[in-house]
């Protein structure tokens, strides 16, 4: 973990916002909101202070169009009732977008959520609802560093019926994301985006994406490799392609899961047929989880073309903002684990 | 009104007094009110979830618990957004010709508020299907596929919402509910047609007072109030939250007072009083419509398994009102008995067909010889005694009571149905 994301930076608020080539994801995140209100008029824009700019200053130029004003609804401060309050607008016709400062609204709204989704999932009732959210380390301050349920929010959301989860590791990618994950079918349960904190301040530029996109692939290859694969997703997608920077080009298959559910279940087994060792790199405590869902799927459907144990590297539970960033395992045990893998 | 200790209210309007007397108080410099509420309707649905109420009971569903003596709120509510629907569907506006104007309104009901679909027109044989569809495939099978039968024609249709059983979850979905209706308000016809037609929509969410103690309540109070929703909150209470102390639940004062001070207009009325509840509540349903914001109404009931008098009984209230006005008879109640006997009988014959197991010896009757004998509490006012003290069901339910209560209670019994003699010979001298 580097120290590019260190303090809540505040948003760009540069003249070159709108330049294309040079926005942030920030910058191309906040004008991918506003043309999503734009493009449908039944999306609406909620949060505790959306109606000032929102998290990360992702509502502003929502905020800054008068003809989409209306239609960014600030809440409350308790986020179980903001979570279920937008399920109520959903299912009564409208598809919400709901800004969080962290996943933990969700999981003090899971009961809840677990029945919406459940009628969703059902056929019997709608809950078009986008959640989005930041994950894992990178803010530096102590709002809910070291939770579980902040760095690896799939962990408990993935017992929620119908519930589309996506967690896009890369600063870049994560418009295509939001604009794949606003997307919703006419009975679809709610969606989740899970943007890393330290990829949202990164600052670098990124392009902008189409309202209507959906193109995003739910397990992305990122770098190509015969001896391993490696799955990975949200904030430590970043220290894994550096870790594995420093093996031979040919030998490590990197595999983003930009979508964790529902899982492209066959891409994934057909990813790890390509080398027979597997590694599954994730942020928070080894404990539940994705890592073993993922290991008893290859465990069932390609155990035939096994030919090392899959290897899990997690990071650990951590003990306060001062330690946040032990969420994540480090480039070293990921280069270990990758090298152990080769040697096995 | 029954005066309480924590009866905020002033100025009651409209009220059935113990009696079965109406009273009317007219504002200051304004006329006395007047009720739309029909009270044998009234009477009949609510006579109709009693029996109802008792027949679960006896269908020894695994969570059922009674409702006996808390049927007025719902009754009143079904029968005040029937009419409400009616109004709108007929005829209707331009806007709404292309739009289903039955979503205009939604009420989210509470658990336990068998009259509301009744009011609303949902056949006793249905109730009893949905009642064990938790419980059984067969019953949940059949009442998924006349909930969504799309040539359903009945109110309840398209006024009822889905009920949960998580804690508070339908308050926070009534307020999104309620929000849709404020922003249809706001937007009109940049929204789609069927949402524009919500514009004058209201939203209701009923519950139970023990809600008040959980995070919910706050949440979806504060948000109705920050956003000026067309919501209306209807608490039924009990004076205590379940499984609670009474200071637990009403932390020193009571529901309508600490809503008041949140900023919601809120009326506190007899839970046992039909008439009321039905005007308050269209006043409630009238303002939110009007853009006028929130409401709660605090309707304070007395469960029938604490044996009360005879007045805090709803039906036995508006039973005195009805016969007050040459509108109850016991050859009325007898045909009446008869029928709701009729339609449940169709609805076990119903449950049984889709495999419901029924319990060995279940009866109808009202004679406390059920699965659950002549102990359940619930018999002692399944039928309103009559004038003469004799029990519509010939007495039997009222010796079911004399056998199941304490001594002490029985004396109370006595009196009650002695105060009942006299409120009946005071109603032949004073007719209202």
């Amino acid at each position: 973990m580097s120290d590019r994301a260190s303090t809540l930076a505040p948003p760009s608020t540069s003249p070159a916002a709108h330049d294309t080539s040079q926005a942030t994801v920030l910058d191309s995140l906040a004008d991918l909101i506003a043309d999503l209100l734009r493009s449908d008029p039944l999306r609406v824009l909620l949060g505790e202070d959306v109606r000032d700019g929102g998290m990360l200053g992702l509502s502003r130029q929502a905020m800054a169009d008068a003809a989409l004003e209306a239609r960014v609804l600030a809440t409350p401060l308790g986020s179980s009732g903001t979570v279920l309050h937008a399920c109520g607008l959903a299912r009564a016709g409208l598809r919400p977008i709901v800004l969080l400062p962290s996943a933990t609204a969700l999981i003090e709204a899971l009961t809840g959520l677990r029945t919406v989704g459940a009628a969703a999932a059902d056929g019997t009732d709608r809950a078009p609802v986008l959640f989005v959210t930041p994950s894992g380390p990178g803010f530096g301050m102590s709002l809910d560093a070291g939770s579980e349920a902040s760095d690896a929010p799939e962990t408990f959301l993935g017992t929620v019926p119908g519930l589309r989860m996506y967690s896009t590791g890369l600063a870049a990618d994560l418009p295509a994301s939001l604009a794949s994950a606003a997307q919703f079918a006419d009975h679809d349960g709610p969606a989740l985006l899970a943007m890393p904190r330290a990829e949202l301040l990164e600052g670098a530029p990124t392009e902008k994406a189409s309202p209507q996109a959906d193109t995003l692939e739910p397990v992305r290859t990122l770098r190509g490799g015969s001896s391993v694969t490696v799955f990975c997703w949200g904030s430590v997608v970043r220290a894994t392609l550096d870790a594995a920077a420093g093996f031979d080009s040919e030998a490590v298959h990197i595999c983003e899961l930009t979508r964790l559910a529902p899982l492209d279940e066959a891409a994934i087994v057909e990813a790890a047929q390509k080398t027979g060792r597997i590694i599954i790199v994730h942020a928070g405590p080894r404990r539940l989880g994705l890592a073993p869902v993922l290991a008893a799927l290859l465990a069932d459907e390609a155990i035939a073309s096994l030919d090392a144990p899959i290897v899990e590297v997690a990071g650990r539970r951590t003990r306060g903002a001062w330690d946040e960033s032990a969420a994540l395992p480090s480039e070293t045990a990921i280069a270990t684990a990758i090298a152990n893998a080769l040697n096995y | 009104m029954e005066r309480s200790p924590w009866d905020p209210e002033a100025v009651v309007e409209l009220a059935l007094e113990p009696s079965g007397r109406l009273s009317k108080q007219s504002a200051a410099g304004g006329n006395s009110p007047e009720h739309s509420l029909n009270p044998e309707r009234c009477y009949e649905v609510m006579l109709a979830a009693r029996r109802v109420d008792l027949c679960l009971e006896r269908l020894a569903l695994p969570a059922w618990a009674s409702a006996a003596g808390e049927e007025a709120p719902a009754a009143a509510l079904g029968l005040a957004m029937a009419g409400q629907l009616e109004a709108s569907t007929s005829p209707p506006t331009a806007d709404e010709k292309s739009s289903n104007p039955g979503v205009r309104d939604r009420i989210f009901p509470g658990r336990r508020d068998l009259a509301l679909p009744i009011a609303l027109g949902v056949p006793l044989a249905e109730l009893l299907v949905q009642s064990a569809a938790p419980y059984h495939a067969g019953a949940a099978e059949h009442w998924r596929a006349f909930r969504s039968d799309e040539g359903r024609s009945d109110s309840a249709k398209a006024l009822l919402a889905q009920q949960h059983d998580e804690l508070g979850l339908d308050l926070l979905l009534a307020t999104g509910d309620a929000r849709v209706r404020r922003l249809a308000a706001q937007l009109g016809d940049a929204l789609t047609p069927e949402l524009a037609a919500m514009r004058n929509g209201v939203t209701v969410a009923c519950f139970g007072e023990g809600l008040t103690t959980h995070a919910s309540f706050l949440e979806a109070t504060s948000i109705a109030v920050a956003a000026d929703l067309p919501l209306v909150f209807v608490s039924k209470s009990r004076q205590w939250a379940d499984s609670a102390p009474a200071e637990a639940g009403i932390l020193g004062d009571n529901l309508a007072d600490r809503a008041r001070a949140c900023g919601l207009w809120t009326r506190r009325i007899d839970g046992a009083d039909c008439i009321g509840i039905h005007h308050y509540l269209r006043r409630a349903i009238e303002r939110a419509r009007e853009g006028h914001g929130p409401a709660l109404l605090d309707l304070v009931v007395t469960p029938a398994s604490l044996q009360p008098p005879g007045h805090r009984d709803p039906i036995e209230r508006l039973r005195r009102h009805l016969h007050r006005r040459g509108l109850w008879t016991e050859e009325y109640a007898e045909q009446l008995d008869d029928r709701i006997t009729e339609l449940l009988d169709a609805g076990i014959s119903l449950l049984s067909g889709l495999g419901f197991p029924v319990p060995e010896g279940f009866s109808l009757e009202s004679n406390g010889h059920g699965p659950n004998g002549p102990s359940s509490p619930q018999l002692t006012l399944t039928s309103p005694p009559t004038s003469n003290g004799k029990s519509t069901e010939d007495g039997r339910g009222q010796r079911a009571r004399q056998r199941a209560v304490p001594s002490s209670a029985n004396a109370e019994s006595t009196t009650s149905a002695s105060q009942t003699a006299e409120d009946l010979s005071d109603a032949r001298a004073q007719p209202s």
